[in-house]
């Protein structure tokens, strides 16, 4: 409002503030011109270059922030890997062991079980030649006794005579069918 | 105030207080505005020619002020205003920005104290430049059938009515927007100066030959206002400086726009 | 072109209060253009026929073209 009234209050006297004054039109024109060259030339492009510039340094620190977090991450994934594959590894080997410890009993097992075997084998074998010894020498034993005592009975020695054997031998066969039993 | 001794001893500043003579004698044509546009013009190339002069990435403080004005005018006024195609001209509309507020604030600057921008002739032809400028870019950009055409004929009005509307879209574009851009900038300079005039010489005029305790008091107070006025000039300096590149901006992106 | 720190390269991110402003601007400039062509017309025409009705038609034709304008420009949603 206090501008108003004083703009016209003030248009009645002087020269009219609506006219152009021709030498200042020339003079700010020039200045006007020669400024903005200037500036264009060689002012505006420095801060432009400045923007550009530190727009550009702001980037690269992203960029790199972003290259050493990618790096991060694949050192990450390289251990989380390294650690899956030993994981494995510990996994496999312990099959393994389990695996070989239960060949190992099997072979344990089949093992002394063969020897038992073996053993009680030979336990029979044994048994069964000692009783045939056993039986053979009773069997002589008694042959002998018989003679003795039929040699004692009769006061004749019949060691030699050939048919003391016969004799013998008919006496055990005759001794072996009636008492069959006793000896097995 | 007692208006009759007003009246005898005070003469009310007025337009011809906006009329220098020659500051070098008689038959030169150098005067006070012309100074002050010399001056302006040194100050605003001379402060950005040492702040870019040793630009580095990490600004010193008067790189920091540079680049924040240049700033300012690029990013607030250009490319809101335009968009990305805005860059073209942000030479332009910073150099506009400066120039005038420069000019503008020669008006509170001890001893120079006149705004240079109150002569009509300034704002002319910065209005005429900026108007050239943004005609050529809708020109150039439409063609010269096109943008005519678009500027007076939009679409979506029976035609009878474009012999109502055409002249007065070309008339809005053409001639009222660098009328209203010089008018505004040239008034608001023109009679922020007459008011601070005014308040100052009234105040002196009421101390000195006034006087009385009357006059001690109105005298002071008036002073006292002129320095309240002095900063509310400050802001209305810089706001017009700003209105009008703004206005040049928005002209540019609008012309920069297919439908006007 | 360059890009500086603060991101304002979006397309046509423009304030409202900025488009505002303009349109303020815009919309005075059409109702005064509208009354200085018709009413200038009007006021050629009667200042020829010494009859003061076609400058007060010319008047308010140009003030209503004008605003309808405004409304055509600004006004419609």
């Amino acid at each position: 409002m206090a501008h108003l009234s004083a703009v016209v209050l003030a248009a009645d006297e002087g020269p009219s503030p609506l006219l152009p004054h021709v030498s200042e039109l020339i003079v700010g024109l020039v200045a006007f011109t020669l400024l903005f060259l200037f500036l264009r030339a060689k002012v505006f492009p420095i801060f432009e270059q400045t923007f550009t510039d530190r727009t550009e340094s702001i980037e690269g620190e992203l960029a790199r922030a972003a290259s050493e977090r990618a790096e991060a991450q694949k050192l990450l994934s390289q251990y989380q890997q390294q650690l899956a594959e030993a994981r494995e590894e510990a996994g496999r080997i312990r099959t393994e062991a389990q695996a070989q410890r239960a060949q190992i009993v099997e072979e344990a097992r089949v093992e002394a079980r063969e020897e038992a075997t073996r053993i009680t084998t030979a336990a029979t074998a044994q048994i069964a030649s000692e009783r045939q010894q056993a039986l053979a020498e009773l069997r002589r034993e008694v042959g002998a006794l018989a003679v003795d005592l039929a040699s004692r009975i009769v006061g004749e020695s019949l060691e030699d005579d050939a048919r003391q054997r016969g004799t013998v031998d008919r006496f055990l066969a005759d001794l072996e069918g009636t008492q069959p039993a006793g000896i097995q | 105030m007692d208006t009759s001794v007003l009246a005898e001893g005070f003469v009310s500043p007025g337009p011809g207080d906006f009329e220098y003579s020659p500051l070098f004698g008689e038959g030169t044509f150098f005067t006070k505005p012309m100074l002050i546009i010399v001056l302006g013009t040194l100050l605003v190339a001379v402060f950005f020619y040492l702040a870019a002069r040793r630009a580095t990435r990490v600004p010193g403080k008067l790189q920091f002020a540079g680049e924040s004005a240049y700033g300012f005018v690029r990013n607030s006024i250009a490319l809101d205003s335009i968009g990305k195609e805005g860059m073209r001209y942000v030479p332009y509309l910073a150099t506009l920005f400066f120039f005038i507020a420069v000019l503008n604030v020669a008006g509170i600057v001890p001893v120079l104290q006149f705004p240079a921008t109150s002569r009509i002739a300034i704002p002319l032809f910065l209005a005429v430049i900026s108007c050239i400028i943004f005609n050529s870019i809708g020109i150039k950009r439409q063609g010269f059938v096109g943008y005519f055409k678009a500027m007076m004929f939009p679409p979506g009005i029976p035609w009878p009515v474009y012999i109502l509307l055409a002249p007065i879209e070309f008339f809005s574009t053409v001639i009222v927007r660098p009328v209203t851009l010089c008018l505004r900038l040239t008034f608001n300079m023109f009679a922020g100066h007459l008011v601070l005039l005014l308040f100052i010489l009234g105040g002196e005029y009421l101390l000195r030959d006034y006087g009385g305790p009357v006059g001690v008091v109105a005298g002071s107070v008036s002073l006292l206002g002129s320095i309240v006025l002095t900063f509310f000039e400050g802001f209305v300096q810089l706001l017009q400086a700003y209105v009008f590149t703004l206005l040049s901006a928005l002209y540019i992106g609008g012309a920069l726009l297919d439908e006007h | 072109m360059a890009t500086d720190g603060p991101d304002r390269t979006a397309p046509d991110v423009r304030g409202d209060a900025r488009k505002g402003e303009a349109d303020a601007w815009g919309a005075f400039g059409l109702v005064v253009s509208g009354v200085l062509v018709w009413g200038g017309v009007g006021w050629f025409v009667s200042d020829r026929l010494d009859n003061r009705l076609p400058l007060l038609v010319g008047l308010l034709v140009g003030m209503f073209a004008g605003l309808y304008l405004v409304w055509f420009r600004y006004g419609r949603a």
